[in-house]
């Protein structure tokens, strides 16, 4: 008999929608009493994202509404494509076309009206249906009369029969009766809320006219078209009819508004019609051939939610699943039979039609969502990104798909779902201590999840400009930490409560997008960090020497690292955990070792500040270990690759695995700062860079000279106990400094090791440093440096047998290494120093064996490391031009015959100087061979280069193998005691030459080969460019005295 | 890309992104975003793998940056940055290895450049070094280099202390940064940080007591003097005022404390006591005569200090503001913005000040002379010469709406259309370009 036709929009227009909204629809349904009487609602341009406004109030309609109700979802797409330009949301015109259109053609009349109407039969008729039963053709109208706010509030709103009750009792005991009337054409005022026309004599005119988009008179217009259509006639039906009207201005709208008032044109639409017909939609009105979503309220997937939900689950929750807001270990986990309830519940707003698609690496939440799409009856399977599935093949219940492009994504679905989830099934984890716990090609499945995303919304704001549909975002686990960050960068999605799991949203386009911001760098780092966010590509890579990773997030690292690689930024990757590998393939032209070098930039220390400790494997091989004494100065640590190892193989594997990471909760506790959630990182050392190179770099060739200072080659030898270089060498750091060594080729004669020292680590507090050296494994001297810090050089015979082919290792133990701190050399600085090594040489040490009457050349050039090497720097001075000083109370001179002596013979010395001055002119020595006393000289006034003699008797040295000549002086001196210099050392006397076996022994010319005389007309010729050369020092000291005066 | 820079092949660098709160590097990155705009093409120079000494990527960039066949370069967001950019070799990247012009975009330069080419300072007089000033001439002197002030103050003291000639750097009026410039054509979120009256910026109140140098009682005094000054003088600059203090110490004393240009420490000394006590106490000073109830925003350096504020100074403190998505809706919502200028600028103006007017704000300021002789008469509308002027006008804007919309819309249309930085960008790339002669 009658199609009821309304509209509206879930959006809260008003005031009080939902409740005046039940209370209509039900007591509209309850004056409904004809079989095929029907109440079409057409849901107009509620967001996508929101359910109609039907399923929102669905709980409170009756039983008998609901079998009334039809109702049609008009998308915001079809709102788009239907009107160009309007301020509102719902169009009054359109949405009724498409009600009338699709109403029930057995049904004589169509009554518009609105969802604030009670309408109540007179006392003749018993439904609207009677009353309508036997009215002729025509337009029909009645009076509205209005409703306060507060009478209707008080309506059950469930309760029709209430409320109609109510409004017949009440409505003349509160006076409520105004008819308020209006032109002919209208009869009363505000016609649209009651409405009646025949359903053909609408279609006969071509329903409301579509072109007024700008709000009020669609019924004003549509009373002066029937008007006309019925040969100037409106009639009434207030005689059958109460009409009331539930008042909800409390809040103005902006059609509510007497300011600002947004209409259409009067004089157009309704003045100036003169004809009913709405030629200008003849075929159009109402968009018969578009095919408009029709909610199925028995099975749509909104009905089917919680039954699908269980079949899809299939046994109930046994225990409380646990998760925690704040998770930062554990992060890419979710238990997915609890976040699918969530998931899908954002489904139910989409048509049964809607096509989904799944990017994701989580074969279990694939599977139950994929089968809950089916058991929610949506017509078409999920699909999923075949490529990101990477943990084991989809369910049967999806569709894999492998689109070519991103845009194809976009253009081919309604919904694109982000899981950002790990499913641990088969992995075997156990407890997830970090994230890096997860095996790197599910992490790193992650990343490529990410990029997903990101090209989507990238592509997403080129579809917009083109104004092209887009599809919605869901992202699974972006609730918190990184992915939450990472999400928003990128969607606009609400912050949905963390036990969800779920958020979705749209794509930022246009001016929504945000720029790289350093809030974005820092989140980007991290979906590097653990997640390869930036890297396609994670297959090994072949390493050659030359090579270099670089671990900062700058470089790409990503597919090197496995295991417990922490946080990176651009300063380096922290290792956080025990185990961090790097993963190589090796060069298959690479047959020899390889050296690795780590170059470290910080390190993380506990509050007991002690030293990081790191042990290094290849291939499971132990290697090295290596300790780190400073935490932000760069240490570079070395490791050789025995080419053994990695002979034949498709990828090699370095771990360094770390024995005392630090809890960085306990460091920021223990520094007094406070924790609002809990810090899981276990923290060692942060790497920059590792590069190789081959063994060629440990290469060393006899003779060679290395140099410890900025950029040497000495750099390359030494291991990660020692300092940085500067322009003067590197210091020891800390108790074990070693540098290694590879030779070019086997010596064939005993070698001497000679080490530059140009700094020690002591005070007068502390005037001595203990150094004992080993080289590979065997003692080879004890030093005993100090007390003064001069440059100091000590010669290291080195013992039988070495070197050989293997690689020399030359071991420093420091006793008791001292900070700076410590000698009150710095404020600040703790590092563990010992001495500062600046150059290092090895050279044949030619005979170790002593012929009778041999030079023994005691001066820089000379040859006398043989004899007095284990010696030097503590009972003789680093030798100069001039010889060697004796340090000390004892000099000891260590000489192994080639042939021992056959009877007494003389020993002759050259002395070029002594400790003497005018206040202390003599200096006693006593010189004693094999113990026993050969001679007793007093050295001074002079300080000329002189000889000295002692005979040697033949019971000392016959048949000896070996003489040990001793010169003990009971009173050294030193330079600073005589007023010379600074020196503080006490010293004796400057020995430049020693023989044995001959009474006699020249005096050297020391120093510099002298010129040959210039003649005076060369020299008279070289005045003027030595004045220029003066002049020019001299300009040059003033210029830089007046720039810093 | 069509557009005034169409053509162009810009390096701009982009500081490390934890430095100052990652400020520097979003205005760098809005920066370049900007030439983008503009249709440059723009290398992105990252600075802090050149902060690290990181040679791999040193090696990568520098090859990158060669194919890129740059035409200049932009230190973003100031000069500081391009100096960095050194290799393990100690050589710049633009002017000694690409050897193309560079564009130094001066900040409060007086005192920022020093402290980074002198770096780091001296914390007491006793560990200064000389050679200030050659060293500073050395760094910044080259004929690659095309600088450019946002202070005609700095650029004076520059030249007279023999670091650079005036001749060489060029004034430009701070402009106003991208993202201020786009809020301005925004419809503000309603109600967002409404105020009537706020400030937002920082004070060091920590920071100003543990100064190393505290303990000597002559540079107490002379702090104490300077104070002093600027309260009765608040529209004379810090740096004259201390300096003038420092002329008429007894030149012994000045010889001990090492306060010469020449050496470490005097830079040090300026910069803390300008950047560190000047901008706390001078700041409130002027705050805390404010006659209006004021919200206070900011203090992101030192919130620990945020107690003291408000037990001891009676301060409303509110919240510390993201300076890229609030700080704009605070400006835009508030009736009236008061601000003291960073002290480290003698006679130009922060961008922030441009920020505030480019979003559709009200600031009102301590005068700056720059600013009048770039806006006019109108700018002395939004400039106080005393905390009574400020409060007169304060009254006067908050009584007048009409007045602040007018004031406001007026200096707002200025800066959107002449003094953002994409109109920098044209005048210094294209329009007066410099650095192709």
């Amino acid at each position: 008999m009658i199609s009821v036709i309304l509209y509206g929009r879930n959006d809260s227009h008003g005031y009080n929608l939902h409740k005046r909204a039940a209370i209509s629809i039900n007591c509209i349904a309850e004056v409904l009493s004809d079989p095929d009487d029907e109440i079409l609602f057409v849901d107009y341009n509620t967001s996508n994202d929101l359910p109609t406004f039907i399923e929102a109030i669905y709980d409170t309609l009756t039983a008998r509404a609901k079998t009334r109700l039809r109702v049609f979802r008009v998308r915001p797409q079809l709102h788009a494509r239907m009107v160009e330009r309007t301020h509102l949301s719902a169009l009054e015109p359109h949405s009724r076309n498409i009600a009338i259109r699709r109403s029930n053609a057995r049904n004589r009349w169509i009554l518009a009206t609105n969802t604030d109407m009670i309408f109540l039969p007179c006392d003749s008729v018993s439904s609207l249906s009677e009353a309508v039963r036997d009215l002729g053709d025509g337009q029909y109208i009645v009076p509205r009369f209005e409703l306060p706010e507060p009478l209707w509030e008080s309506f059950s709103r469930s309760d029709p029969e209430a409320v109609l009750s109510a409004c017949q009792e009440l409505g003349p005991k509160l006076h409520m009766h105004e008819i308020a009337i209006r032109a002919p054409y209208m009869r009363f005022d505000s016609p649209g809320d009651f409405q009646l026309a025949p359903r053909k004599a609408l279609f006969d005119i071509h329903g409301f006219d579509e072109r007024m988009t700008q709000g009020w008179h669609a019924d004003s217009n549509m009373c002066k078209r029937l008007y006309l259509f019925y040969g100037n006639r409106t009639e009434s039906l207030a005689h059958r009819v109460k009409a009331y009207h539930c008042d909800h201005t409390r809040v103005a709208t902006l059609a509510h508004r007497l300011d600002i008032k947004l209409e259409n044109n009067l004089q157009e639409f309704v003045y100036g019609v003169e004809d009913p017909v709405a030629h200008h939609q003849a075929e159009t009105w109402g968009v018969p051939d578009e095919k408009i979503e029709e909610l199925d309220f028995a099975n749509d997937p909104q009905s089917r939610f919680v039954c699908a939900l269980e079949r899809t689950l299939a046994a109930p929750q046994q225990h409380d699943y646990h998760s925690d807001a704040n998770e930062t270990r554990n992060f890419v986990y979710y238990q997915p039979e609890h976040v699918l309830a969530h998931l899908v519940g954002n489904l139910t707003v989409y048509p049964p039609d809607a096509r989904f698609a799944y990017a994701g690496n989580n074969p279990r939440m694939l599977e139950l969502t994929a089968r809950c799409i089916v058991e929610m009856g949506f017509s078409r399977k999920l699909h999923y990104v075949a490529d990101l599935l990477s943990s084991s093949a989809g369910p049967d219940w999806a569709e894999a798909i492998q689109p070519a492009t991103i845009s194809d994504l976009l253009t081919s679905y309604d919904l694109l779902i982000f899981d950002f989830g790990l499913d641990p099934a088969g992995l075997g984890l156990g407890k997830i201590a970090r994230v890096t716990d997860w095996p790197r090609e599910q992490r790193y499945s992650l990343g490529a999840v990410a990029r997903c995303l990101e090209a989507s919304a990238t592509a997403s704001d080129a579809l917009s400009r083109q104004g092209s549909n887009r599809p919605d975002f869901l992202v699974l686990n972006a609730n918190h930490h990184i992915f939450q960050q990472f999400a928003g960068q990128f969607l606009i999605s609400a912050d949905t409560p963390f036990p969800t799991h779920v958020r979705k949203g749209i794509a930022r386009v246009g001016e929504k997008r945000l720029y790289g911001s350093a809030n974005w760098k820092y989140t980007r780092d991290l979906m590097c960090s653990f997640f390869a966010y930036d890297q396609d590509d994670h297959s090994l890579r072949t390493v050659s020497p030359g090579d270099a990773i670089d671990l900062t997030s700058e470089g790409d690292s990503a597919r090197y690292k496995d295991g417990h690689w922490g946080a990176m930024d651009y300063t380096g990757s922290w290792i956080d955990g025990y185990n961090a590998a790097i993963l190589f393939v090796p060069s298959a032209d690479v047959s020899d070792d390889l050296v690795v070098y780590v170059r470290i930039n910080e390190a993380y220390f506990g509050p007991e500040e002690e030293p990081m400790r790191l042990k290094v494997f290849f291939e499971g091989e132990f290697l090295v270990r290596w300790t780190i004494y400073t935490r932000f100065q760069t240490t570079t640590c070395k490791a050789v690759l025995p080419g053994r190892l990695m002979a034949s193989k498709q990828a090699c594997r370095l771990e360094i695995h770390a024995e005392n990471p630090q809890s960085a909760e306990r460091v920021a506790l223990a520094s007094g700062q406070k924790l609002v959630n809990e810090d899981p990182r276990e923290l060692s050392v942060k790497i920059q860079k590792v590069s190789f190179t081959g063994a060629d770099r440990l290469r060393y060739s006899l003779s060679d000279t290395l140099n410890f200072i900025e950029e040497g080659q000495g750099l390359h030898h030494i291991n990660e106990c020692w300092t940085q270089a500067d322009g003067f060498g590197v210091w020891t750091l800390g108790p074990e400094a070693n540098l290694v060594l590879l030779l070019r080729e086997p010596a064939a004669e005993p070698l001497i090791a000679t080490f530059t020292i140009t700094d020690v680590a002591v005070s007068e507090q502390h005037p001595f440093l203990d150094v004992h050296v080993d080289i590979n494994g065997k003692t080879a001297a004890q030093w005993t440096l100090g007390p003064t810090r001069l440059t100091d050089e000590r010669r290291i015979l080195l013992p039988d047998g070495l070197p050989n082919s293997d690689p020399v290792l030359i071991s420093f133990h420091i006793e008791s290494p001292r900070s700076p701190k410590q000698l009150n050399w710095s404020t600040w600085d703790s590092r563990p120093l010992g001495f500062r090594l600046t150059k290092f040489r090895m050279a044949p040490a030619g005979s170790l064996k002593y012929r009778l009457g041999e030079i023994i050349d005691l001066t820089d050039s000379g040859n006398s490391t043989a004899f007095v090497g284990d010696y030097l720097g503590t009972e003789w001075a680093l030798p100069d031009q001039y010889g060697s000083w004796t340090v000390g109370t004892l000099a000891t001179m260590k000489v192994p015959f080639e042939r021992p002596p056959t009877a007494g013979v003389p020993a002759s010395f050259v002395i070029s100087d002594c400790m003497v001055a005018d206040s202390a002119p003599a200096l006693p020595v006593r010189v004693r061979a094999n113990g026993q006393l050969v001679g007793e000289w007093t050295l001074g006034p002079d300080r000329e280069v002189h000889r000295r003699s002692v005979n040697l008797p033949a019971e000392i040295v016959a048949g000896a193998e070996e003489l040990i000549l001793t010169f003990e002086i009971p009173a050294p001196r030193s330079p600073a005691s005589l007023g010379w210099n600074s020196d503080s050392r006490l010293l004796g006397m400057r020995l430049a030459r020693a023989v044995i076996g001959r009474a006699d022994i020249a005096i050297p010319v020391f120093g510099k080969p002298t010129m040959a005389p210039r003649k005076l007309i060369t020299r008279i010729i070289g005045l003027p460019g030595f004045a220029l050369h003066v002049s020019r020092i001299l300009a040059r000291r003033a210029l830089r005295w007046w720039q810093e005066r | 890309m069509s557009g005034a820079l169409s053509g162009l092949r810009v390096v701009t660098t982009l500081p490390p992104h934890p430095w100052f709160g990652g400020i520097d590097y979003n205005f760098a990155v809005e920066m370049s975003d900007e030439l983008r705009a503009l249709g440059a093409s723009v290398f992105d120079l990252h600075v802090d793998g050149f902060i690290t000494q990181n040679d791999v990527y040193i090696h990568d960039t520098i090859q990158a940056l060669k194919s890129f066949r740059p035409d200049v370069a932009i230190s973003l967001p100031n000069a500081l940055y391009a100096l960095q950019c050194k290799t393990p070799k100690h050589e710049n990247v633009f002017k000694d290895i690409l050897q193309i012009p560079t564009l130094m975009l001066w900040d409060h330069g007086l005192l920022q450049l020093p402290q980074q080419i002198l770096g780091p300072l001296p914390a007491t007089p006793a560990e200064a070094t000389g050679g200030s000033i050659r060293r500073l001439r050395k760094a910044l002197d080259h004929s690659l280099y095309l600088h450019y002030s946002p202070d005609r103050g700095h650029i004076a003291e520059l030249h007279r202390l023999g670091v650079i000639n005036r001749d060489k750097v060029r004034f430009f009026l701070q402009p106003a940064y991208p993202n201020y410039v786009r809020y301005g054509y925004r419809t503000p979120s309603a109600g967002a940080f409404r105020t009537r009256v706020a400030f937002a910026g920082n004070v060091y109140v920590k920071g100003a007591q543990n100064l190393p140098f505290r303990n000597d009682p002559d540079l107490t005094a002379i702090q104490a003097r300077v104070l002093a000054a600027k309260k009765n003088r608040l529209t004379e600059c810090l740096w004259d005022l201390i300096r003038a203090e420092l002329d008429a110490l007894d030149p012994s004393v000045r010889k001990r404390l090492r306060l010469d240009p020449n050496y470490t420490f005097f830079w040090q000394f300026m910069h803390e006591e300008i950047e560190t006590v000047g901008n706390t106490e001078v700041r409130l000073g002027v705050l805390t005569g404010l006659k209006r109830d004021f919200d206070f925003y900011g203090n992101f350096v030192e919130p620990d200090s945020v107690a003291t504020l408000r037990d001891q100074y009676r301060m409303r403190f509110r919240k510390c503001l993201d300076y890229f998505t609030e700080l704009p809706l605070l400006f835009m919502n508030s009736d009236v913005i008061v601000d003291i200028v960073n002290l480290g600028y003698n006679t130009g103006i922060s961008p922030k000040i441009m920020g505030c007017f480019a979003c559709g704000g009200l600031v009102l300021f301590d005068y700056k002379e720059d600013f009048h002789q770039s806006m006019g008469d109108l700018g002395d509308q939004v400039m106080y010469r005393s905390i009574d002027h400020l409060n007169s006008l304060v009254e006067e804007y908050l009584a007048n709406p009409r007045k602040r919309r007018d004031v406001s819309r007026y200096l707002q249309q200025r800066v959107s259309a002449e003094f953002n930085f994409g109109a920098l960008a044209k005048r210094i790339l294209v329009e007066e370009p410099a650095w192709k002669k």
